[in-house]
């Protein structure tokens, strides 16, 4: 059954339903990537789940080449505000990953010098985008790292170190853990290889995490129907609360 | 076990939401306050942005309002009239409250003023009660809410304005005009402070009015009902930052507190539940005042922007 699995998501590959680096000149490794499910469904009851990627390479037995696999998004706006004795500062990012999860085979450091990994975008403290004034804060490394810190406190920023293993045949498989607090959207999974620290070839699939069932109509109703909305919520408390009385009276 | 929360965006232990919401409800129906400045916080110790937490807890405020009134709504300690005079006057002092916070906040950074007023304000509130509760409380004075001279003084105001009326369940003939002055300050104190304003109103009901402990409960709670249902249309229409599924988690438990809290408070004297009030009250202004001195807020915040 897992060989046929693997069959298929081989066979998929070849097809148009994966994304594969662009053109790469004839000495740069092939790789190549699909995700065994491209949508993930949001519910209520959603506690987090496990993303699975498979990889193709033609590098896969070479023992120099370093491999890592990041599930990335979606970019959004932010705010930092730092509070030192009642002063308060705040820096804003317009663009930073609600989510960044990286499963490697060892060490990122080790993978990949710190330029290829922050060009590849696996590294959480260049992760957020300033805006273009801001670009030359002498501050901004600050405001850098603690985004990451308190994104990493809250589980959405982690690296797993041996997430990501080398199956037969030029597959290559990563399991990376996709928290309950990532926020529904458009998500990318993006495979690096590596060689000597150099960042050689890249591909990337789309993940989306789709809001669905109560979810879905809750905040679709919210966003597009605010008065409504308004007197649902009104009309819940009500609801509850002539209930609970009821209820309490007759017992 | 998790839920994921539609509006806020995040996963949250349900069990720890409903153990928030029976207890705070628990407190709501035993003093008739609302319970949103004890709600707030611990939702935001619990992981709930602190946008969500402030907007969701008037939506559970309401459905715990309405459990714990209709106890007292039985045991015939609700004045609707009073409530409704209230309620009027709360309205008003509450959309000019809203105004002025938002050029307050304009102007700059308002926070630490706004804490200050706080401790001081819980301060002397929750420092008269104790001082008038604690003799009664430990059975040396009976009720402490039978006329010592000093709060007729504190009423006299009540009896010498004009457009008098009945309220016949609070065994009061006042001016309708102090009910909506005190619903009108307490309303405006609320929407400043970022409260309720229930545990501000059922002090200024007892001492300011002379409505009885037992009367004053269910009448706070009446007149919080209307205030929170308004609220609560408003952040969610307005800001869309009511989240349903955590106020129906909070809901569930909120009101099975309320029930219990007004069950256990048939149980004690007006004097005994003064006392406690009190203390729950200076508690809270210790913790702000200990914050404010101590500063125990994290260096760094994250908020995600529209």
């Amino acid at each position: 059954m897992r060989a046929f699995t693997l069959f298929i998501l081989i066979s998929l590959m070849s097809l148009n339903g994966y994304t594969q680096s662009p053109s790469p000149p004839s000495e740069r490794p092939h790789l190549s990537a699909a995700l065994a499910e491209a949508e993930i469904e949001v519910d209520v009851d959603f506690s987090g789940t496990r993303i699975t990627l498979f990889a193709v390479s033609d590098q896969w037995e070479n023992p120099d080449i370093g491999f890592a696999v990041a599930l990335v998004g979606p970019h959004r706006p932010y705010a930092v505000t730092r509070t030192v004795k009642k002063e308060k500062e705040r820096f804003e990012f317009i663009s930073a990953p609600a989510v960044l999860a990286v499963a490697a085979e060892k060490s990122l450091d080790e993978i990949g010098s710190a330029e290829a990994l922050i060009l590849a975008g696996i590294n959480p403290r260049y992760s957020a985008m300033p805006r273009p004034e801001n670009i030359n804060d002498p501050k901004l490394d600050l405001w850098r790292q603690a985004f990451a810190e308190l994104k990493a406190q809250d589980g959405l920023f982690h690296t797993h170190e041996s997430g990501l293993e080398r199956l037969d045949g030029g597959l290559i498989r990563a399991d990376i853990d996709l928290p309950a607090a990532a926020p529904p959207g458009e998500y990318d999974v993006r495979i690096f290889l590596f060689k000597e620290g150099v960042l050689l070839a890249e591909a990337e699939t789309p993940l989306e995490l789709r809001r669905e069932g109560m979810e879905y109509t809750l905040f679709n109703m919210s966003r597009n129907h605010p008065i409504l909305y308004g007197l649902l919520a009104v009309l819940l408390g009500c609801c509850v609360g002539i209930g609970a009385a009821v209820f309490g009276g007759r017992r | 076990m998790q839920i994921h929360l539609p509006i806020a965006e995040l996963a949250v232990d349900p069990f720890v939401i409903i153990a928030i919401g029976t207890g705070v409800g628990f407190v709501s129906g035993l003093f008739g306050v609302g319970g949103g400045f004890l709600l707030t916080p611990l939702l935001m110790f619990a992981g709930v942005p602190a946008a969500i937490a402030v907007s969701t807890q008037a939506n559970q405020v309401l459905a715990t309002s309405i459990a714990g009134a209709s106890s007292h709504w039985k045991n015939r300690a609700v004045d609707m009239r009073l409530g409704y005079f209230m309620m009027g006057g709360g309205l008003a002092g509450s959309a000019l409250g809203v105004w002025v916070f938002k050029l307050l906040r304009a102007a700059g950074n308002i926070d630490e003023f706004i804490a200050i007023s706080y401790v001081v304000f819980l301060g002397i509130v929750g420092g008269l009660m104790f001082w008038e509760s604690i003799g009664p409380a430990l059975g040396k004075n009976g009720d402490g809410n039978k006329d010592p001279k000093r709060r007729s003084a504190m009423r006299a105001w009540t009896r010498v304005m004009p457009f008098k009326r009945r309220f016949p369940r609070s065994g009061l003939y006042i001016s309708m005009l102090p009910p909506i002055i005190i619903g009108f300050v307490v309303g405006f104190l609320a929407a400043v402070l970022g409260v309720g304003g229930g545990f501000i109103l059922a002090p200024a009901m007892v001492y300011l009015l002379g409505v009885p402990t037992r009367v004053m409960i269910g009448t706070s709670l009446f007149q919080i009902i209307f205030l929170t249902a308004f609220v609560t249309f408003l952040q969610a229409a307005v800001n869309q930052t009511v989240d349903l599924v955590l106020a129906a988690v909070l809901m569930s438990g909120g009101v099975i507190g309320a029930k219990l809290g007004a069950a256990t408070g048939q149980y004690l004297n007006a004097a005994q539940l003064r006392f406690l009030l009190a203390l729950v009250v200076l508690a809270m202004g210790g913790k702000l005042a200990y914050d404010l001195i101590f500063g125990t807020s994290a260096e760094f915040a994250l908020e995600a922007l529209k």
